[in-house]
């Protein structure tokens, strides 16, 4: 926000300038990540498709390109049915909730260095307390829809919800141990140098443990599978948004999508480096800096993962649910907790330990290598086979 | 007795506790396996008691029988469970050649081994891969899917229809195996030992969250599973290894090598839904073995008259057959009755695998929870078109 | 501790999971772009039924193994002053078929007409696209009122020259030799 703030003219007096500043921040942000549902709904339907070994939409503009915007217009021109008896003022405010929830946090996600709208020195506790708002959307929505299925899966998401947050902010904890500040900026300056000084390769292998909890949380806020009992299609219930249709549907279909983009980018934040290049000299194209690509680059690659994840997992049900968050990833984080945080207290060890440097440049060209070899494999597989059904 | 139909409900009104709800599962349902209805009644989350409706796909197979003639029969039986329509045809056609005293020559039986195998390898495609769709894995349904779509490409080939195929005739099949058939088989053969059996079972039933959700619930034991009569793969997931191709052979079956898989009981109890799903995953793989070994024979064998003990005009003498063979469903028995005059069956009743698997339901389906109901009903495989008939 | 094995199992068989979905990504996809791309059907495709009117001699077999009686036959005696018609492979056409319908949408595909018929004349064709959004054209009408038969009988000269008979005098038209009667051409 200061850049806008200094682009703006001096003559203003001070509150205008600020309160300008505020606002055109504000619709660069929500008018840039109001579009990014549209690509997610996209590229989920293209992705589910290929790993089903089909394409996914095709008609509708060059590669299915548009389907995403006519299901969008589809559902604004869907009649908004409000169920008999329902609480109809709650009815409206629901959805509403949900996505302001989703996008308040954008708010202090830093894209650059100093493209931030706020630079919050309680960043991180900032964005843990505006995501749980959708809860209280969430539970709104069941109960104002005078459904009783509507209300159990509200009641089912609310639970889940509020029981995945505590491994998830245990999890912050550890990091916020080794930055010492809560600001996303400071958290994101603490790892630069590098691949190596990521803390995701930081007390190798206690933190990839904690992202792996922070990840697994993050889907279930986003009542993403495994966790998606509570919007399960061929469950008994369609889950809170059962009574909700038309474009209802599409913001709470929205508010989902843009909190996944938003887990993505406090784990990226977190713990994969923010905007920070893998080296410092990937960072800079002249006096352009690359901070805001290599921040969506990585956020978009844990979308992916979420995605990827969806389409191969089944469901877990509500009591697996909780029993995962409740006696597997709170024990493990706050065991976390502790080792990291006396780690990080004991002098020999209060840089990491010594392979860490080794651990990111190791196995991160291992993973890629793995991956193109199952392209090439895949791909292989795919010629003989073609070859051998023309035989 | 709770069979009062007061106000469209199952159970009288003052049977009902006042912090119960009843739940309907109605007939429309993405996961009841066809037009079923189950009413539920629930205490909160926990089911204490389950009443299924069933009759939705009534289509009097039973009356239209005894107006068209005995060859006529066989497209309404395709039409019973039309997942397997191969398993229908050959038991009725069995229990015709039973009442007239056909038998049919080495090379139909063989035809005959090959395509009931590869219809109960494609009938558990759509088991498995609807159960996982059922339990939340969207992917596995669609693979298996594909390779059950190269299975009904090598029916059309043969004989022309993907689905309901009018294929085994009183007294023989009704088309030969077309020249390549053998090497289309084995490259299928090939494909599935390869591909689609590893990753299935990597995929869905390995799968720990597969495992957690199947494995504790839905326990039958052995003697519940035979006090109600269920057969096939639902009793077998029990424990019983009761096959009827193993049991009666028919269709030359005794010449077949092949393990009768039976639930182990490895992550839970034996007898849970898991080990049911278990036993089908695993009998595709047996299936595919019977069939190399179907396929090898029919290679050495040369070809004959399919059609050569098909009788003019079926007109058996008065008397009454039971047959029964093992579908993928279970074990399908055919009861004909012929009053010798006239070219129409007198009487064809059917024993439906699934409608006695539907009858455990509100056994087993007490005390589970609701997101449990649909696990159970996908582990009992229950097709409505037989159930109804 | 089974808590830890669960733990790792349920870690272990997620990336089992992933590992053969990516794979999936990059195979090629069985996808058929139906209508620019279609299937081609094996020629014993049952789909749409077809009658050969100028084969058919109206017995009505066809419509007797129906199973669900989708044929509607009705037949005439042919006028004795008539001229004497053939089907392709020989037979006498006796009666004068008037109606001959198949009602497709309540055809169920069995086949099992075909194998009656003792011309050959009606068979299941692998032509699938007739879907209608009027019921009434899955009526299909055959008999068609200006149909041109064969006059002369087709297998005739074939059969009534035997080996070492002098030149086989074709039977005039209108003149079928009737079962019974000796040959013209006979030695």
């Amino acid at each position: 926000m200061d850049l806008v703030f200094n682009l703006l003219p001096e003559a203003l007096p001070h509150w205008a300038r600020v309160g300008l500043a505020g606002v055109v921040c504000a619709v660069i942000l929500v008018t840039l990540m109001a579009l990014g549902p549209i690509a997610y709904v996209y590229v989920e339907t293209k992705i589910a498709g290929f790993m089903q070994d089909r394409i996914g939409p095709k008609r509708v503009g060059p590669h299915g390109l548009l389907q995403t915007i006519a299901d969008a217009v589809k559902l604004m021109f869907k009649e908004a049915i409000y169920p008999a008896g329902a609480d109809k003022k709650l009815f409206i405010l629901a959805p509403c909730l949900v996505v302001v929830g989703a996008f308040l946090s954008f708010v202090v996600l830093p894209f650059g260095s100093r493209l931030q709208a706020a630079d919050l020195n309680v960043g991180l506790f900032y964005v843990v307390a505006v995501s749980s708002i959708s809860t209280v959307g969430l539970i709104m929505a069941g109960w104002a829809s005078n459904n009783k299925y509507a209300l159990f899966g509200a009641m089912r998401s609310a639970a889940q919800i509020v029981s995945y947050e505590i491994p998830a902010v245990m999890v912050l904890l550890t990091v916020v141990t080794l930055v010492g500040s809560l600001s996303l900026q400071d958290i994101v300056w603490a790892q630069h140098g590098g691949l190596s000084r990521w803390f995701l390769f930081r007390y190798f292998p206690l933190m990839p443990v904690a992202f792996v909890i922070f990840f697994t949380a993050g889907l279930a806020e986003c009542n993403r599978a495994p966790f998606d009992i509570p919007e399960a299609e061929s469950e008994l219930v369609a889950g809170f948004h059962t009574e909700y249709s038309g474009f209802f549907f599409a913001m709470f279909f929205l508010a989902e999508y843009t909190e996944m983009f938003v887990i993505s980018v406090v784990a990226s934040v977190l713990f994969l480096g923010g905007w920070m290049a893998p080296h410092p000299l990937l960072q800079q194209v002249g006096p352009i800096g690359l901070g805001p690509l290599w921040l969506i680059a990585k956020a978009w690659s844990l979308v992916f993962v979420m995605m990827w994840l969806r389409w191969t997992l089944p469901r877990l049900r509500v009591d697996q649910l909780m029993y995962v968050a409740w006696k597997v990833l709170l024990p493990i984080s706050m065991v976390l907790v502790v080792a990291v945080g006396g780690l990080a207290l004991w002098p020999p060890t209060a840089n990491g330990f010594p392979w860490d440097r080794w651990a990111g440049w190791i196995l991160t060209p291992l993973l890629f290598a793995y991956l193109a070899y199952m392209i090439v494999a895949a791909r292989r597989w795919s010629a003989r086979r073609t070859r051998e059904m023309a035989a | 007795m709770s069979t009062d139909l007061q106000g469209g409900y199952g159970w009288r009104v003052d049977e009902i506790d006042t912090d119960e709800m009843i739940l309907n599962m109605g007939p429309q349902h993405p996961s009841t396996h066809g037009v079923l209805r189950i009413e539920l009644r629930t205490d909160g989350e926990v089911v204490r008691a389950a009443r299924p409706h069933i009759g939705y796909l009534h289509r009097c197979f039973e009356k239209h029988a005894e107006s068209v003639d005995y060859p006529g029969v066989i497209p309404y039986t395709d039409r019973m469970d039309y997942v397997a329509s191969m398993g229908n045809s050959l038991g009725y056609a069995l229990a015709v050649e039973k009442l007239m005293g056909i038998e049919v020559g080495p090379y139909v039986q063989t035809i005959r081994v090959i395509m009931a195998e590869l219809q109960r390898i494609a009938s558990h495609c759509i088991a498995v891969g609807t159960y996982g769709m059922d339990i939340g894995a969207f992917t596995p349904f669609l693979h298996l899917l594909r390779d059950r779509e190269k299975i009904l490409d090598l029916f059309e080939w043969t004989c022309g229809a993907r689905l309901l195929y009018n294929y085994n005739w009183v007294g023989g099949v009704s088309h030969d195996v077309p020249e390549g058939f053998v090497k289309a088989c084995r490259q299928f053969l090939r494909e599935f030992d390869a591909i689609t059996y590893p990753e299935m079972i990597d995929l869905l039933i390995k799968n720990k969250i597969f495992i957690k959700r199947t494995a504790g619930i839905g326990i039958c034991s052995p003697e519940l599973a035979v006090s109600y009569d269920l057969t096939g793969p639902n009793l077998r997931g029990s424990g019983p290894p009761r096959d009827l191709r193993r049991d009666e052979p028919y269709i030359g079956y005794e010449n077949y090598e092949f393990e009768v898989v039976v639930g182990e009981g490895k992550f839970g109890p034996r007898g849970s839904c898991f080990d049911r799903n278990w036993v089908r995953a695993l009998e595709m793989k047996e299936s595919a073995k019977i069939l190399h070994q179907a396929v090898d024979r029919l290679e050495k064998m040369e070809r004959a008259d399919v059609h050569e003990k098909v009788p003019k005009r079926v007109k058996p003498a008065k008397g009454e057959v039971y047959a029964r063979s093992e579908a993928p469903r279970g074990q399908l028995g055919y009861y004909i009755v012929a009053d010798g005059t006239g070219i129409n069956p007198y009487r064809v009743k059917v024993k439906s695998p699934c409608f006695t698997a539907m009858s455990i339901f509100h056994v087993l389906a007490k005390g589970m929870y609701i997101a449990d109901i649909i696990a159970l009903i996908g582990s009992l495989d229950v097709v409505l078109g037989e159930i109804d008939r | 501790m089974s808590w830890a094995r669960d733990v790792w199992e349920g870690f272990s068989t997620v990336l089992v999971g992933m590992n053969i979905t990516w794979r999936h990504l990059f195979v090629n996809k069985v996808t058929l772009h139906y209508p620019e791309e279609k299937w081609q059907l094996p020629p014993k495709s049952r789909m749409r039924l077809f009658m050969k009117y100028e084969d058919c001699i109206g017995c009505g077999q066809c419509a007797r193994a129906c199973p669900v009686d989708c044929i509607y036959i009705k037949t005439d005696k042919r006028a004795p002053t008539a001229p004497a018609i053939w089907a392709a492979d020989g037979t006498p056409i006796k009666l004068d078929t008037k109606l001959f319908d198949i009602d497709m949408s309540l055809c169920c595909y069995c086949n099992l007409c075909t194998y009656p018929c003792p011309t050959n004349c009606i068979y299941m064709t692998p032509e699938y696209e007739f879907a209608s959004t009027d019921l009434t054209n899955h009526l299909y009408h055959f008999a068609k009122p200006n149909a041109k038969f064969l006059t002369v009988n087709p297998k005739a000269p074939a059969k009534a020259a035997a080996p070492g008979a002098p030149a086989p005098a074709a039977p005039s038209p209108g003149t079928a030799p009737k079962p019974g009667e000796p040959e013209p051409s006979k030695a």
